[in-house]
């Protein structure tokens, strides 16, 4: 029998297996995956092998021929991407992306190295598709598939953001996080994915929005939040929907519609848009930026995005603005043109208010709000009071599909420092294009994975408490619905006295509206900086 | 003279003793950079680490004060509550102290400059710091379990409230509500 482990051994004893990363076999603790896929949503989704599983099982009901399907499944990849074959050759393993990956710097577990989770990979590549690998075996850096290849897959990508911050640092411009996207399109063929991700998709797919809402929901829900900025600033707000004819639609995280602390988000686009007099609608199918397809396959990634055009042209607008959202904007801006644009068939967006021509979607016909919002401020078309920000120390969290995804870093800037006075911008390494991810992007915002949600969120956390301690920060801005959440959990735990905020609901609260009473409260219902007082007189 | 007294000139060698077997909970790969970056950035594990036990020691070694003593082994615990480390792995690293000091008076002990029962007095003060670190722990871990529950409400509550399943007392008597 053991002996009761002495303090020493516990500390000193290294904990993962000894064994080369190539045999050693993944442990999955509670805390560390997701729930598996739910049987109904891979059928609705119309993905194979849906049936009832779970990861700590020993025995994931695998299909008899998985091995072939895994095999021709990576065939047809290697052929179809030229860009996974150059990544799968390419890699001189010189451990640039290494330490630069939020996973590795919260964990320390070797596989979340950028490098060695593309191995994972890499090692079934070289030992099916190369001739050295085939002969030398392991020499050459090859392994056999096994069932434990495929758990350890699972494990590792889905425990990659996809937030690519990696292939910044590589000096081949291998992104890694289209490796993991292809691990997880090769897992997905033997029906595994995680619910949170697969029954996102189904949902959207079915009812138009992650979470299933339904349409007179989502009415209602945006008609609730118009009532609340009634009740904050006495003006009341017309947001349409299904509107044929109406010249834009407008499409964001249906996060924002129901969610907390989007919500105060969805409530300064709509004072933005009252404000500019804006011939807008919502869709109730087209009712969620999100694109969870994108954490599952490039097809499902395609028919989800579809949608939003579909919508666009049965509605018959002009073009799209979308909301402050992560991964919508890199599925538009890096892959849709070859998905389902150009779309030609709605106009090149220009602003109604200020006749800017956004030429940058010329293709895709999708401008960010940010943008759009940049530009009336730079033309003066909004009258903005940054004081009723004023109890807000600011910092800003480059999200990493708006800013490695599309190079966005200088608009959100610019409205930020419009509507606050006071902001403080984090450490260069860990900003802009080298920004640390929030830990629970590419669908893994799940709550049974907060462990390593806090784990792989820790160098941002990090970064902020050092702007609190020197500045005295006490906010954090971002344009991702999946940061918002995410960010507000991830400070409740590291830096508890930073509160999350979207960048548009710092825009309503500064937006000086015709007709407006009296503001004594921001959009969350708390007093505006020196109207603490008649808020207690009014009590 | 107290051992406290005699480790105070020795403190980086402890320090840097007591962060060398810390960083051995890790894989080897990752107790090299967890040692050798120096950029707190790009290092938050190895960086706060280092800098939570300077701090815990610079206490230890004087006054050991509590309210001083807390916060930096806030700091380093708070990482470990969320590692892949049983409670005991991730408290473990305290109890070295104990062996680290007598290697370190070694010396000094074969000299009759320590007796038994200094000694017995600090392994009583590194036993306290475990036992505060315990509590940490415990609070970290409870914190987890609160801010999940907490991201739930926040994903449901306005739905719950609409759908009119739940119906809360209003915060403010405003107009809004006379309406």
């Amino acid at each position: 029998m053991a002996k009761l482990p002495k303090p020493s051994e516990l500390a000193l004893d290294y904990t993962l297996p000894k064994k080369g990363w190539m045999d050693a076999a993944v442990d999955f603790r509670p805390g560390t995956w997701s729930h598996a896929a739910r049987a109904k949503n891979l059928e609705a989704a119309g993905l194979p092998n849906a049936r009832q599983w779970s990861p700590a099982d020993s025995d994931w009901k695998l299909p008899s021929n998985w091995k072939q399907i895994i095999f021709e499944g990576m065939r047809e990849r290697l052929e179809k991407f030229r860009s996974l074959r150059i990544f799968m050759d390419i890699c001189v393993r010189c451990g640039a992306c290494a330490d630069k990956c939020h996973f590795y710097l919260g964990s320390g577990d070797p596989k979340n190295m950028p490098v060695l989770r593309s191995e994972l990979l890499r090692s079934i590549y070289r030992g099916e598709f190369t001739l050295a690998g085939k002969i030398m075996g392991s020499i050459a850096g090859a392994r056999e598939l096994t069932e434990n290849v495929i758990k350890e897959w699972f494990y590792y990508f889905f425990q990659c953001t996809e937030c690519r911050r990696c292939s910044v640092f590589c000096p081949f411009g291998i992104d890694t996080a289209e490796i993991t996207m292809i691990g997880r399109e090769l897992l997905n063929l033997l029906g595994l994915n995680i619910d949170w991700i697969a029954g996102s998709v189904a949902n959207c797919r079915h009812t138009g929005n992650h979470l299933g809402i339904q349409p007179h929901a989502f009415k209602n829900m945006i008609e609730f939040l118009a009532d609340e900025i009634e009740a904050v600033s006495g003006v009341r707000v017309q947001p349409t929907f299904n509107r044929k004819g109406a010249e834009i639609l407008f499409i964001t995280p249906s996060g924002d519609a129901f969610a907390d602390p989007g919500t105060y988000t969805m409530m300064g686009y709509l004072m933005l848009f009252h404000e500019m007099g804006l011939d807008y609608t919502f869709s109730t199918y087209a009712s969620e930026g999100g694109n969870f397809g994108m954490f599952t396959s490039h097809e499902m990634m395609k028919r989800l995005n579809a949608k939003m055009y579909a919508e666009a042209g049965r509605l018959g607008v002009k073009w799209l603005l979308g909301g402050e959202c992560g991964h919508m904007w890199r599925a538009v801006n890096q892959y849709m043109d070859t998905m389902n644009g150009p779309a030609d068939f709605l106009e090149v967006p220009k602003s109604p208010v200020t006749g800017t021509i956004f030429d940058n979607a010329a293709s895709t016909k999708m401008v960010h709000i940010v943008e759009f919002t940049a530009d009336l401020i730079r033309n003066g078309k909004l009258k903005l009071d940054p004081a009723r920000n004023d109890n807000l120390v600011m910092t800003y969290h480059d999200s990493c599909n708006t800013s490695r995804g599309m190079g966005f870093f200088e608009e959100p800037r610019y409205v930020i420092k419009s509507v606050c006075n006071k902001f403080h911008e984090m450490p260069p390494e860990t900003i802009r294009e080298q920004t640390f991810c929030c830990g629970s992007g590419s669908g893994l915002n799940n709550d049974e994975f907060i462990e390593m949600r806090m784990r792989g969120g820790l160098p941002r956390a990090n970064a902020v408490r050092h702007v609190e301690e020197r500045h005295g920060v006490n906010a954090l801005s971002c344009i991702c619905a999946i940061d918002r959440s995410a960010l507000t959990t991830l400070m409740d735990y590291w830096v508890p006295d930073v509160t999350v905020y979207g960048v548009h609901e710092l825009v309503g609260n500064a937006l000086v509206m015709k007709g407006e009473s009296e503001r004594t409260s921001d959009l969350r219902g708390d007093p505006l900086p020196g109207m603490e007082a008649s808020e207690d007189e009014n009590i | 003279m107290s051992i406290e007294n005699l480790l105070l000139p020795r403190k980086k060698e402890l320090l840097k003793s007591w962060f060398d077997l810390f960083v051995r909970a890790y894989a080897p790969e990752a107790a090299v950079m967890l040692k050798g970056e120096s950029n707190q950035f790009a290092n938050p594990v190895g960086q706060t680490s280092l800098s939570a036990m300077a701090d815990i020691l610079d206490e230890f070694l004087n006054e050991c004060r509590i309210d001083k003593i807390l916060p930096p082994l806030g700091r380093i615990i708070r990482i470990r509550a969320v590692q892949d480390l049983a409670p005991s792995r991730a408290l473990a690293f305290i109890f070295l102290l104990k062996g680290l000091v007598r290697q370190i008076l070694d010396g000094e002990t074969a000299a009759g400059k320590v007796s038994h029962a200094d000694l017995a007095e600090f392994d009583e003060r590194v036993d306290g710091l475990a036992l505060a670190a315990m509590d940490i722990y415990s609070k970290c871990r409870d914190s987890l379990y609160e801010i999940r529950i907490g991201e739930i409400k926040n994903r449901t509550n306005r739905l719950l409230l609409k759908a009119q399943i739940i119906a809360e007392v209003p915060e403010h008597k405003s107009e809004r509500h006379d309406n």
